[in-house]
Order: structure tokens, then C-alpha cells, then sequence
């Protein structure tokens, strides 16, 4: 068990550390200013934070968690609301998802991907009795997520509201809630989303775009053009950590978003193989540490939840960068450059390790 | 903390688990076969498409060869000058920086303000071609954003004589094509090919390195030697250009071959130009006289028809002729000379220039004879000069010939040559009766190749021996005894020289009214062709004036002829010729 965790622990740093430095790599210019050096002082500031945030979650009983929940997902949709009221919330990019005081500044959504996925795992427990209820076992259950995802997604920010609502998908699923309000739940969520995609026309660019990448990559939006060109010129063995070129000036974002098309470039088939295979390990080294934990108790929901749903992350930025599903603002957990990202990131994870120390004795009793 | 654990079958949620990560571990081998598909089975495409996004190919161009006279004088160079370009796309205010690049450059700032607008989403557009280092200067303290504009090394084409040998060498435009003379002709040879090398970019298209192979070397220009020698082309010129001041004539044109060779050693047109200065030339200018000029040769081609005659044993060279006293009918039609003559020996017929007598010799020899001589000697068909725009003169085809050809054309009307043929055939009477290619290009250089050499009088270049056009014997006594006593005591003695052997022969052409189609009595063209020494002819000259309108005649030995003997004169001091004793003998006779 302590070798387990140790060895989680283990493949979380080696990402983190990954991380750090591919922020840097990605982070220069083809015309290098002193402002690119900001960028790893910032990211290791973060970093700093994360760890502390990180140490403190996992040292926190399990048992906590399930009682903080509450606390935790109304402060969350405090803050949500918070930011986007005129004057509270930040505007950049038309869009208003930063809460920023005195030099500090931070994401509320990205605080709801580790407030939902509580919520529900506490909701799933507690509830449990009624989770067969036509109404008692929905609405009940659900709110967190409708509540969270709207205000996310008016921002607008959907990426992260569909994220949220993946994210309570694991729950629900994983926690056994009724197989018919899934069937039910797809058949009214699927139309309204095509609904949804197809009176946005950027939205419906993006989609077309995306498909261009499959048929004649001239048509595609240049940033898949320029991520796909990235990491095929990688080749098996890649070009040399910090001696891309794509990243100079060609890929956009290549720091944050597509920070993994510059490591298929410089490290090529080689670093992208083994930055999935790290993924991989620390997804089944997370699972064997839920694994003697109560399948219906909050602890394992949650912790299978929240490793899932970075296991996802990553998988699903992954699939954005290789042009497998339509773009997406999805970061790269640990790798991406940004704050908010990094330190929600390091948290789930470490909460996640916090829950695995719950041991059956308390689950099952208490 | 959570109720009392459920006594619901606990199973169910495991599977659901275990088909989440099922799920999600498949999601990840999916992306690891397309990770294989991006980077390995399309990784070259991907590549290559990464490595044409940001390498770029820059034109190293190639210098354009010179041109040489015979003794390596340099006539035509290229000398490497900046030229500045902007980005008109990043120019943020472009009135600001039309009105201080116009300052800078003295340019009309409201038509540089209307390219830049005009051409506000281009990547390049050219401000000015070609400047002085003092613009350069002037532009480099303007101080713009350097991602804005630039300099380009280009090649700026000087002409160091200035106007001399201008419509042999032609000149080449601001884009670097040829236009006239060797300039068109050899434009590919003295362009070379432009080389290349790969400079990587960014996505903002500036450059981050240039790499440090060449992709293609440049293969700079070839020189041409010429066979022209700029002395000579000098005293032609100087010649030419007091022949249009005195005669206030239309136009002149002056050669002067080696007839043994064809090679020109002068070729010379008036008017001229200077083509260091292209926008300041006159369209009439453009003309080389020397290949475009066609006139009816008048008497100059009467040696040619006397030649036939003797080699076919028609007529000899003792003969006398009955001049008929100035008025000769041949059948309805009348034909006159300038001065009554009676009998006169053949010698004399080309010595006085009697038309009647020529006229004579035609019959003998009928129309089928005289077209086959014209275009024997060259007429009628281009000479093949290394010069562009070269006509071929008028000869009518054969069936048009009618009774009157047979006076008309033994004294040199109803066709019509150019400077060049007529030169070219008087060349092959002087050298023996072989008529030669008039050559220009004596051979072509690599850049850097030794000059020696160049005084070498050999022509590399094949001398075409086009054929033989009439015997040594024949051609030996033309020149000897009728076309030196033309200079001695006939139409063109004021060619005459104290210390050589001129031989020669005028023509005076009348031209065709425009508005009667008639001979016109007040337009001529003058001609002069001579030669020395007699004995050994080393170099011909022609003078041809068009229109001269002085108060005196038009006549060709008026007009042509002392310039031509004072250029001859000049010719033969300046090759060395030895001036000869013979002329005492032949005064005697």
C-alpha cells in the first residue's frame, strides 16, 4: 500500500517535473525577450502553491472531505456568481471567468471540477436509498451540476461546463445510479446539444474546421494545422528538447493548450508514448489505491471520480492537439502553463491520495 | 460521513467502474494509434510541410557579364547598388511614411503615398531602384520599424563610355532584360543564372537564420569580347557627329570591317543615345542605322553587277562602252546621265558612274543573271550580324522583274540593302571574292578568365565562309584599277588620301516621295564605301547619310566621301597599316 502511494506520488512528480520544463521550452519565442523567462518563474511560483495546497489536501483526513463538501460546493457557486457580476469579475477575451484581487488572480470553474465531483459522491452516499427514485433519485442528486454548469457556461466558458458535466457522469455512473436515467438523460441531452451547436456558427465553424484536419489539412484551422505539423515533424525520436521549431512562432498557445505538440516535436514518438504511458501508470497505480476501499462509499466515488476525470483531462487535450475531437480550450493538467489549472490539478490528485488513506474500517462504520 | 453501508449487491458499481476505465484506457490506445499515424507513418509529409512554412528561398542573383571591345575595354558593366522596398502590409501610417521616405529620396511623396495605399495588403513593393549611398543614408535615419522595409542588393547596369557603340550594345531595362544591340541578343549569356540559398522564417516572416550551404551557386554572366575597338568606334562616332551637325541630316551611319575576317571594328548610328540614361531616349533614337537603314544602293552596287559579267565572260575588261552621249532609250523608257559621255572603257563606266553604261551591261547580262547576282552577293537576306532587328533590304521576287530591272538594277534601284550587306559584299570584293558573316562577338568568357588573349586578332568564333561570290582575279582588278582611280580622279575623290591606296565607290540613292511615290529630287541617301591599301585591303569603312539638307548636293561624293577618307585615314594610322610609295608609281600612269 505505501509502496503504491509512494510510487503515485512518484509518477506525479515526474509529470509536474515534465511539466516545468516543457513550460519552458514552449515558452520561447523565435525572437527570445526577457519577458519568456517570466513564464517559468510564474509556473514555479504556481507550482509552489500547488505543492503546498497539495501537501495540506493529502493530510487532511478523508472523512473531512465528505464533511466539507457542502461548505465547499456553495463556496464554489459563491464565487461562481461572484465573477460574473460587473465590476467583480475580469473580462478578458469576452469572456468573464477571473476573479482578480490585489496581484492574485484565479479560475471559479476551475474550482467546480473538484466541488462537483464531492457533491455528487456525498449526495450518491447519503442518498443512496432513494437513488431509484423517479424524482427523489434526480433532481436531488443532479443539482450540483445544474447549478455549476450553467453559471460556468454563461461565462462563457463551455468547455469546462461540459467538462463539469462529464466530471458528474463519472459520479453518477460509477456510483450506480439508475442505467434508465442515463438512456433517458442522452435522449434529451443529445438533440439539445446538436440544438445548441448548430445556432452557434462558431461553433459549427469549429466543427467543420475539425473535420478539414481529416480530409485536407490546407481547409483545417491553422492551430490544428500548425499542432499536427508539430508533431509529425517530431518523427519517432523528436527534434531535441528545447530545439523545436514550430513552437517559435508557427503553433499558437504552445505553452498552455498545445504545450503536448511541442513535446511531440522536440521528443517525438518516443515522449509522447511515454508521457501517455506515464498517465497510464499513475491512472491504474490511483485505482489500485481505491481498490479496498467500499465500492458505494463516498471515498471511493470520489477519488475514482476525481482521478478519472484528470485521467480524462488529459486524454481529451490530447485528442484536441492530434485533431481526434473538435477544438476545445482544454490545458494540459501539469504540463499546461496556468495557475489555476496546476494547483486544481495537484489538488484533485492529492485529495484523491487524502481519500485512498481512509481505511475500510472508517468507511464501512462510520 | 455516509449511512449505514448498503446491503445492495456491491457489485454493481465495480462493473461500472471497471467499464469506465475500459472506457478511458481504450480512449488512450486510440490516441496512441493516431500518435503513431501523426508521427511516424505521416511524419515526412508533416515535416516537409514544416520545413516549407518556414524555410524560404532567397535569390542570390548572378552578375551580368560585360562587354569588351577587342583590347578588353570595358563598355558594358554592372556595379552592385542598393535598392529599398517596403512592406507596404506593416506600414502602419502610410502617409507618414510616404512624406518622409519621398523627402528622403526626393521622390513626389503624393505618388509614393498612392503605390503604398494601392498596394496596402502586398508584401513588397519597391520605393526606389538602384540609390546612392547618401540615400541610404537618408533612409537609415528615418528610423522606421525595421520589419517594415528593407534594402536589396541589385545589380545596376553602367555603360562607362557613355553613348559609345550605344546601339551596338543596347542597354538593359531596371528589370534586367535586354533591349537592342548584344544586350538583347545575348541575354541569356550575359545574364547568367540567379542562384539560391534556404534563410528560415518565422510565422511573422522574419528571418531567424540563414543556413549556411548554398542551395545553388550563381553562375554569373558571361563576358563578351567583341571584335569593336572603342578607338576606332570613337573616330566613327566623332565622324558621324560632325557629319549630322554640318549636313543637318536625318540620320548617318557609319562601319568599318576587316574584310579579310567580317569582323566589325566600328559600328556606328546617329542618332545615339546615352543608355546610362534610358528614360531620356528619344524614340528615333533606338534605330541602329547600320541594320535597319535600307535605301537603294545607287552606284555602290555597281561593282557587284560588273563582276558577274567578267567572271561569266560577258563583257572585258578592256571593253568600251557606248554612253550615248547622256540619253539611251531602252525601250519606252529613257535613261540619262549625270554628264554626257561618249565611248568609255569599262574602267571608266564604274570611274564616272555612267548609269547608260550599266544599263548596257544589264542587257548583256538579262534579269536572270542580275537576281541571281543580287542575292549571290547577299542581298535580300539578313548578314546574320549578332544584332537584333536586323532587316534584309528589298529584293522583288523574280517574277516581278520586268524589262525596266534590266536598267534599273546594274545601277543600284528597284532594291533596296542595308549599310550592313552592302559593306559585308564590298568586303568580299576586297578580300579575294569571298563573302563572309559580318562578326560583332569574337568569343565569350567565364568571369575572371585571363584576358590575355584579347589583342589576338583570331577570331575564335567560326568565320562563316558564306560562298564565294566572284574570282580573286575579278575582284583583285576591281578593286585595283576601276574602285581606286573612283577615289583618284572620279566620283569619290575627296576621299582621297597622300599616303594609302583608297579604293571605294559612291552611291547616291534618291528617296521615294512619300506623298507621290516618285524619286524625290531634294531627299537622297549618301554612301561612301572605301577601302585600303588596294594592294592588300585591311580595313573598309562606309558612311551612309540620310537626308542631308546642307545647301551643296546630296551627292554621295560630296557628302559620305570626305568623311569616309578622313575615317579611313584614321583607321589605317591606328592598325598600323604602313602608308605606301605605290602611289607615285600610279601617278604616273
Amino acid at each position: 500500500m505505501e509502496q503504491e502511494r509512494g510510487l503515485f506520488l512518484c509518477l506525479l512528480s515526474v509529470l509536474v517535473g515534465f511539466g516545468v520544463l516543457m513550460v519552458h521550452s514552449a515558452s520561447i519565442t523565435s525572437w527570445p525577450t526577457e519577458f519568456e523567462q517570466v513564464y517559468l518563474s510564474r509556473h514555479l511560483m504556481f507550482l509552489s502553491v500547488a505543492v503546498a495546497a497539495g501537501v495540506f489536501s493529502a493530510a487532511l483526513p478523508a472523512r473531512f472531505w465528505y464533511t466539507i463538501a457542502p461548505w465547499f460546493f456553495w463556496g464554489t457557486i459563491g464565487l461562481l456568481v461572484a465573477v460574473l457580476l460587473p465590476g467583480v469579475g475580469s473580462r478578458v477575451n469576452g469572456a468573464q471567468r477571473w476573479l482578480r484581487h490585489s496581484g492574485f488572480s484565479m479560475q471559479p470553474s476551475e474550482l467546480a471540477k473538484i466541488a462537483v465531483p464531492l457533491m455528487i459522491a456525498r449526495l450518491m452516499t447519503s442518498r443512496r436509498d432513494e437513488l431509484g427514485g423517479l424524482f427523489s433519485g434526480t433532481l436531488p442528486i443532479l443539482f450540483p451540476v445544474l447549478v455549476a454548469a450553467p453559471l460556468v457556461a454563461i461565462e462563457p466558458d463551455l468547455g469546462t461546463a461540459v467538462f463539469l458535466g462529464a466530471g458528474a457522469a463519472i459520479a453518477l455512473f460509477a456510483g450506480g445510479w439508475p442505467i434508465r436515467n442515463f438512456v433517458l438523460g442522452a435522449l434529451a441531452g443529445v438533440p439539445a446539444a446538436l440544438f445548441l451547436v448548430t445556432i452557434r456558427p462558431y461553433q459549427m465553424r469549429r466543427i467543420t474546421g475539425f473535420l478539414a484536419a481529416w480530409t485536407d489539412l490546407n481547409e483545417a484551422p491553422y492551430q490544428l494545422q500548425q499542432s499536427l505539423v508539430s508533431l509529425g515533424s517530431g518523427g519517432p525520436l523528436g527534434v531535441g528538447i528545447g530545439r523545436g521549431w514550430q513552437k517559435l512562432s508557427f503553433l499558437p498557445e504552445a505553452n498552455t493548450d498545445f504545450v503536448f505538440a511541442v513535446v511531440g516535436e522536440e521528443l517525438g514518438l518516443l515522449g509522447t508514448f511515454g508521457l501517455a504511458s506515464v498517465w497510464i501508470g499513475l491512472y491504474i497505480t490511483g485505482l489500485r489505491l481505491l481498490r479496498r476501499l467500499d465500492e458505494t462509499g463516498f471515498e471511493r466515488i470520489a477519488a475514482f471520480t476525481l482521478l478519472t476525470q484528470i485521467a480524462l483531462q488529459a486524454a481529451l487535450n490530447v485528442a484536441v492537439v492530434t485533431a481526434m475531437v473538435p477544438p476545445k480550450g482544454i490545458p494540459h493538467p501539469l504540463l499546461s502553463y496556468g495557475g489555476s489549472n496546476l494547483v486544481v490539478s495537484v489538488v484533485s490528485l492529492s485529495i484523491v491520495l487524502s481519500l485512498s488513506r481512509a481505511d475500510e474500517k472508517s468507511s464501512i462504520a462510520a | 460521513m455516509p449511512t449505514e453501508p448498503h446491503n445492495e449487491p456491491s457489485t454493481l458499481p465495480t462493473w461500472r467502474m471497471k467499464v469506465l476505465v475500459g472506457g478511458l484506457c481504450l480512449f488512450w490506445a486510440a490516441l496512441a494509434v493516431r500518435l503513431v499515424d501523426l508521427q511516424w507513418v505521416r511524419r515526412q509529409k508533416l515535416a516537409e510541410r514544416a520545413s516549407r512554412q518556414s524555410s524560404y528561398l532567397e535569390t542570390i542573383p548572378a552578375r551580368p557579364g560585360e562587354i569588351v571591345d577587342r583590347h578588353g575595354r570595358l563598355m558594358a558593366t554592372s556595379v552592385s547598388v542598393r535598392s529599398v522596398y517596403i512592406v507596404p502590409s506593416r506600414v502602419s501610417n502610410p502617409w507618414q511614411t510616404a512624406w518622409s521616405l519621398a523627402d528622403a529620396l526626393s521622390l513626389d511623396a503624393d505618388v509614393l503615398y498612392e503605390r503604398i495605399a494601392k498596394a496596402s495588403d502586398k508584401h513588397f513593393l519597391w520605393v526606389k531602384r538602384r540609390i546612392t549611398d547618401a540615400d541610404a543614408d537618408r533612409i537609415r535615419q528615418l528610423k522606421m520599424p525595421s520589419n517594415t522595409w528593407g534594402f536589396r542588393e541589385e545589380y545596376l547596369r553602367r555603360y562607362p563610355q557613355g553613348n559609345m557603340a550605344c546601339h551596338v550594345l543596347g542597354l538593359r531595362n531596371i528589370d534586367g532584360h535586354g533591349q537592342g544591340g548584344l544586350e538583347q541578343t545575348f541575354e541569356s549569356t550575359l545574364r547568367g543564372t540567379d542562384g539560391r540559398r534556404v534563410l528560415v522564417r518565422d510565422a511573422r516572416g522574419r528571418v531567424v537564420e540563414v543556413k549556411d550551404e548554398v542551395e545553388l551557386t550563381p553562375q554569373h554572366g558571361r563576358t563578351i569580347v567583341t571584335s569593336l575597338d572603342a578607338v576606332l568606334q570613337v573616330y566613327a562616332e566623332r565622324e558621324l557627329d560632325q557629319l549630322m551637325e554640318e549636313k543637318k541630316a536625318l540620320g548617318a551611319t557609319a562601319i568599318i570591317i576587316d574584310p579579310k575576317t567580317g569582323e566589325l571594328l566600328a559600328v556606328a548610328s546617329r542618332p545615339g543615345f546615352d543608355p546610362n540614361e534610358p528614360s531620356q531616349i528619344p524614340d528615333a533614337a533606338w534605330r541602329n542605322l547600320a541594320v535597319t537603314a535600307v535605301f537603294e544602293p545607287g552606284s555602290t552596287f555597281k561593282p557587284f553587277v560588273v563582276a558577274r559579267a567578267l567572271d561569266k565572260g560577258i563583257i572585258q575588261r578592256e571593253e568600251k562602252f557606248n554612253c550615248e552621249n547622256g540619253l539611251y532609250r531602252m525601250g519606252g523608257r529613257q535613261l540619262h546621265d549625270h554628264h554626257k559621255y561618249g565611248m568609255l572603257s569599262l574602267t571608266d563606266v564604274l570611274v564616272k558612274s555612267s548609269n547608260i553604261g550599266m544599263a548596257k551591261i544589264g542587257e548583256k547580262l538579262g534579269n536572270d543573271e542580275l537576281f541571281d547576282l543580287t542575292h549571290a552577293w547577299g542581298f535580300g537576306a539578313r548578314t546574320g550580324v549578332e544584332l537584333p532587328g536586323e532587316l534584309s533590304g528589298i529584293v522583288h521576287p523574280r517574277k516581278k522583274w520586268t524589262s525596266y530591272s534590266i536598267g534599273s538594277v546594274p545601277m543600284g534601284q528597284e532594291i533596296a540593302v542595308t549599310p550592313m550587306q552592302l559593306i559585308a559584299a564590298h568586303a568580299a570584293l576586297a578580300n579575294g571574292g569571298l563573302l563572309k558573316t559580318p562578326r560583332l562577338v569574337m568569343r565569350q568568357q567565364e568571369v575572371g578568365a585571363t584576358p590575355g588573349g584579347f589583342a589576338t586578332s583570331a577570331n575564335e568564333a567560326d568565320t562563316h565562309v558564306v560562298s564565294r561570290v566572284c574570282s580573286a582575279e575579278t575582284a583583285a582588278w576591281l578593286v585595283r584599277e576601276p574602285m581606286t582611280q573612283v577615289v583618284e580622279r572620279g566620283t569619290g575623290k575627296k576621299a582621297k588620301s597622300r599616303n594609302y591606296s583608297f579604293f571605294g565607290k559612291t552611291g547616291t540613292a534618291q528617296k521615294l516621295d512619300p506623298e507621290t511615290g516618285e524619286y524625290s529630287h531634294s531627299k537622297y541617301i549618301a554612301s561612301f564605301v572605301c577601302g585600303a591599301p588596294a594592294e592588300d585591303p585591311q580595313a573598309l569603312v562606309l558612311v551612309m547619310v540620310d537626308e542631308p539638307n546642307d545647301a551643296g548636293t546630296g551627292f554621295g561624293g560630296d557628302v559620305a566621301a570626305p568623311a569616309a577618307g578622313r575615317l579611313l585615314q584614321k583607321v589605317l594610322l591606328h592598325l598600323h597599316v604602313p602608308g605606301t610609295a605605290v602611289r607615285t608609281t600610279r601617278e604616273k600612269l
